[in-house]
């Protein structure tokens, strides 16, 4: 940088030119009637010495009018910029191809081949070093040389073109060198087209743009899942689809299996013919048997040579939810119990209810002809075998199922299937009580009598007619099926307020493992609601076909049907295993978590009666989804709240799984588990393909020019204009007529001519 | 002593022998009857009264609330034999006023003259028991519109339900199909081909009749119909039991009928 100085004279009294003017001619024609006046004095030095004096009188005075003044300025030269650019997101670090050398060893050995060329643009250029990715970072050139981390997880092209804008908005930017491989993983709505985008930056950066890509030699050979389209949650049995895009670098003619798999269990396969493509798409359908939340992952395997591994799977959580209960109700004969129930059924958008009731048994006489009757076959073979799965809860309402099991259809097998829909599939079982229900249904000794909570037998089972109260039990007092209030001693009161019932089937023997929670109180105190855990499912029996008293009784005294409702409701959400009635919870701070963030864990357990219960023993253990291998487990006891709670942190990224058992006293209460994700998100090589078009439209709409590394003798190739570019630094400003000794030389020169007239004797 | 009972015993026997054989065929259908009470009780063997459905009839104040009292058990009676439904034969009759009306999710009321209105409680309790799910039948024995017990019908359900007027029920209604497939209404009388009624959230609560349905179900305790039914005799009057036990079958049920997996069925057999 130069600091020259510069002179210049100024005339600071009139600033207009053509006044300046005025003021001259004046001061002449002055000077020309002066010597008109003294051009006949004699001797000659007379009128020449008037006429200097007059001449000299006269540019002072014009002097004063004009007021010149001297300036004195400092002026800076400057250097003009060239910026740096240099990619440093982490698809840099790709090798290519079969080279084995990354993309960004390119950029060093540009750096390293171009020594000359650097150190004269340093020379001749103020020259910034910044690398960037989703942003930018100021290094030196020193950094280079000591390597740059590639640590970028994204790369955002727009962004980064926008903050150069910005940061050398003022500045004097000849070129920029951009470094990259042009891949830009920042996501566009449809409707924009983003390489239009990037161009119109480029354009405004108002300097040229030199890009600098990895030659076609550096592609890389890779088979990437790059997108993956589902729905993040889903309904239970019903079909699910899943999408994903297959990028293929590389390969041609593969048959490349693609596998779909919930958390370690493969759901289904499809094996690709890839030919010559680059993108293959490909969509999985399945459906879901259970809700809750699920890691599906798709993968496929890794092929030789291929630079990334990490994008041959990809993996989505998918929460599987009910829409609708799906319940199916059959009904051995028209009642009120049926009636209100069905109604209440009914009336609830959330059930989609199928019902079959029988209208007339074979001992019926209908006195018309089948067509005059509105009846319809019973499809039992239907419902049992093919249906059965698509249902939640199945409720057998006074029904005697031996009039159907005829040698066609064997209905004892289908009591069969039933148990293995609730053992297995995790389904609902309902008995309602009647005249032809539970021993009188002949469900004795059947697959139904597994399920049930309660034993039966036929000989000593009989009808009580007594027309009585029901009693809740301890259990009954704070279980989610009986619970019409939150609060117990309401909640007693309520079901102490209900109608009297109008009998019951007596069973006297509840089942070890199931709870009885309303007896029915006559002799034996029989069992008139109870429930049971069964295999994966759930059963109710109520042995009373009366409950409709509890509807429209209640309705008759107290105006209301609400306590009935709240019964049906919450016993269905209980037997479908509503997510919301775990005993087990297990609460996160959130789901998707940073390496070594902390992760807040709180389980609660819950007691049969739903409260919080206290000094129960938790096993947790937290696992990789895949590998399995535990990266914490801990045993600890529930505090007086039914809470335990804990942190954890973790670096490495995954799926992971938090599983919960409770144990009190060696028997087991429940468990539970949930699904987190430690992740940093790195798009970086979902597409690793190098993207030159965009770097050749950035150079070509910015005046720059496009290379293709490896270059050497840049600087034959490469010339930047360097205009000089000064900067005034200072000025100093000197008056020539504002002092002391310009007025005396006036006065002096006045004084001359006066004494010279006085003693010549001129006027 | 031992011989002489020994005799005896021989005696009894033999004589005993000889009268069945003698009587064989009695004893044969003795057995049979036995037997059939058997079955019978089996079927009848249900909870407590009230799980049965029970045909409840109206009691009002003036007019004429039971003009055919025997129409109730017989109706009953073919509802137990021509159907699965558990009933009684024996009906009740319930005041609308009276605590225990919702035991009675079924209420018939019938008459052939004006009577007076309704007491404000019997208004109040007779709309909540609609409204919760019980269901009226009204059968007008005398079926003249605008006179007599239809004038005081309509004026007694426009107190009920003032936004709800009295509607005809189409033939495509639950009610036409909910056991017996039926095109129109019957009863003793040919008044009107319909039914009427007042429908609540897609339930009829009031079904209203206007051709004396009870006329055509009455039978006497010898055995015999206690009304001709006109014009279309007996088989008018097995329409009308269709008809009767259609009702009840809807009171049970509600609109069973309606569900999707019987319209095949049903449109197969009405065409």
């Amino acid at each position: 940088m130069e600091n020259p100085a510069n002179w210049s004279i100024n005339f600071v009294g009139i600033e207009s030119i053509a006044l300046r003017v005025a003021v001259l001619c004046l001061a002449f024609v002055a000077l020309y009637f002066s010597w008109q006046g003294i051009k006949t004095i004699y001797p000659v030095y007379k009128r020449f010495l008037l006429i200097v004096l007059r001449f000299l009188s006269l540019f002072l005075l014009v002097a004063l009018i004009l007021q010149p003044q001297l300036e004195q300025k400092e002026i800076l030269k400057l250097k003009n910029k060239v910026v740096c650019l240099l990619d440093n997101s982490k698809s840099m670090s790709l090798k290519g191809g079969d080279t084995g050398i990354t993309r960004f060893q390119l950029v060093n050995d540009f750096f390293e081949n171009n020594k000359t060329f650097v150190k004269q643009l340093q020379d001749d250029f103020d020259v910034d070093y910044l690398t960037f990715s989703d942003t930018i970072k100021e290094i030196s050139y020193n950094d280079i040389e000591k390597g740059v981390e590639l640590d970028g997880m994204n790369t955002d092209l727009v962004r980064i073109l926008k903050l150069a804008k910005k940061r050398y908005e003022d500045k004097s930017v000849k070129g920029y060198l951009f470094f990259s491989d042009g891949m830009d993983t920042a996501e566009f709505p449809s409707n924009i087209n983003k390489l239009n985008v990037i161009s119109n930056l480029a354009r405004e950066l108002s300097a040229p743009i030199y890009t600098f890509s990895p030659s076609g030699n550096m592609e890389v050979k890779d088979i990437a899942i790059s997108s993956v389209s589902y729905d993040s949650f889903t309904f239970v049995r019903s079909l699910c689809k899943v999408s994903a895009v297959i990028k293929i670098f590389g390969y041609r003619d593969l048959k490349l299996p693609v596998t779909l798999k919930q958390s370690n269990d493969v759901v289904t396969s499809k094996v690709l013919d890839t030919g010559d493509e680059g993108e293959l798409h490909i969509e999985f359908s399945f459906t879901p048997y259970a809700t809750g939340t699920f890691l599906y992952t798709i993968s496929t395997p890794v092929q030789s040579h291929e630079a990334i591994t990490e994008n041959n799977q990809i993996s989505f959580l998918i929460k599987v939810v009910r829409d609708k209960i799906r319940i199916m109700h059959v009904c051995g004969r028209p009642s009120w119990d049926e009636r209100f129930f069905r109604r209440m059924l009914k009336s609830d958008p959330n059930i989609d209810l199928i019902s079959f009731f029988i209208l007339r048994t074979p001992a019926d006489i209908s006195e018309a002809r089948n067509d005059e009757l509105s009846l319809i076959p019973f499809p039992v073979d239907e419902l049992f075998t093919q249906a059965l799965s698509s249902f939640d809860l199945m409720i057998f309402q006074n029904f005697d199922y031996r009039p159907y099991d005829t040698s066609f259809f064997r209905f004892s097998h289908y009591l069969n299937n039933i148990k293995k829909f609730v053992t297995e599939q995790g389904g609902g079982f309902v008995m309602v009580g009647g005249d032809i229900s539970f021993s009188h249904g002949g469900y004795d000794g059947t697959a139904i009598e597994d399920i049930l909570p309660v034993n039966l037998f036929a000989e000593k089972e009989s009808i009580n007619t007594s027309r009585l109260k029901a009693v809740l039990t301890r259990d009954g007092q704070k279980h989610p099926v009986t619970m019409l209030d939150s609060n117990t001693e309401r909640n007693i009161a309520l079901w102490e307020g209900l109608p009297d019932l109008d009998g019951c089937n007596m069973i006297t023997q509840i089942k070890e493992d199931a709870i009885s929670l309303v007896l029915y109180p006559v002799d034996g105190n029989v069992p008139l609601i109870s429930v049971r855990d069964v295999g994966q499912g759930r059963c109710m029996a109520i042995t009373t076909d009366s409950v409709w008293r509890w509807n429209f009784l209640s309705v008759g005294s107290a105006g209301s049907n609400r306590h009935y409702i709240k019964f049906w409701q919450n016993a269905i959400k209980w037997l479908i295993k509503d997510p919301t009635l775990n005993l087990i919870r297990i609460y996160l701070n959130k789901e998707i978590f940073s390496p070594d963030e902390e992760i807040q864990i709180r389980i609660e357990v819950l007691g049969r009666n739903y409260q919080p219960l206290e000094g129960v023993q938790l096993m947790v253990d937290v696992t990789n989804e895949f590998s399995g291998k535990s990266i914490f487990s801990a045993s600890g006891i529930t505090e007086n709240n039914g809470q335990y709670k804990f942190n954890i942190k973790h670096s490495e990224e995954g799926y992971y799984v938090v599983r919960a058992v409770a144990k009190k006293e060696n028997d087991e209460i429940g468990q539970n588990y949930t699904v987190f994700n430690i992740a940093l998100e790195n798009k970086e090589f979902k597409d690793p393909s190098i993207r030159r078009d965009v770097l050749a439209g950035m150079a070509e709409v910015s005046g720059g020019r496009y290379f293709e590394l490896p270059v050497k003798n840049i600087k034959e190739k490469l010339s930047i204009e360097n205009p000089l570019m000064t900067k005034l630094v200072g000025k100093r400003q000197i008056s020539l007529w504002d002092n002391w000794y310009v007025f005396s030389v006036i006065l002096t020169i006045f004084s001359i001519e006066w004494w010279f007239r006085k003693r010549g004797g001129l006027s | 002593m031992g011989i002489i009972a020994l005799y005896r015993n021989l005696c009894v026997s033999v004589s005993l022998w000889f009268i069945i054989h003698r009587n064989l065929r009695f004893f044969i259908c003795v057995i049979c009857v036995i037997c059939g009470f058997e079955l019978f009780s089996c079927k009848s063997f249900a909870m407590g009264e009230t799980s049965k459905f029970t045909f409840a009839h109206l009691q009002y104040d003036g007019g004429n609330w039971n003009p055919r009292p025997n129409a109730g058990k017989r109706l009953m009676w073919e509802l137990i034999k021509r159907t699965s439904v558990e009933a009684k034969i024996e009906t009740v009759s319930v005041r609308a006023d009276d605590t225990n009306l919702f035991e009675y999710p079924f209420l018939y009321m019938s008459g052939d003259q004006e009577f007076p209105p309704f007491s404000e409680k019997e208004i109040s309790n007779l709309k909540l028991y609609l409204e919760f799910g019980g269901t009226l039948l009204i059968d007008d024995s005398i079926g003249k519109t605008d006179f007599g017990f239809d004038k005081s019908v309509r004026c007694e359900i426009k107190r009920l339900f003032p936004t709800k007027p009295l509607e005809k029920l189409p033939t495509e209604h639950t009610v036409f199909k909910s056991f017996y497939l039926l095109n129109q209404a019957y009863g003793r009388i040919m008044e009107k081909s319909y039914l009427e009624g007042v429908t609540l959230e897609n339930r009829t609560v009031i079904i209203y009749s206007q051709n004396d349905l009870g006329g055509a179900w009455s039978k006497n305790p010898l055995g015999s119909w206690e009304y001709e039914v006109i014009p279309g005799g007996e088989t008018q009057r097995a329409m009308a039991f269709r008809l009767g036990i259609n009702i009840v079958m809807y009171a049970l049920t509600g609109n069973y009928k309606q569900d999707q997996v019987h319209l095949p069925f049903i449109l197969k057999r009405q065409m």
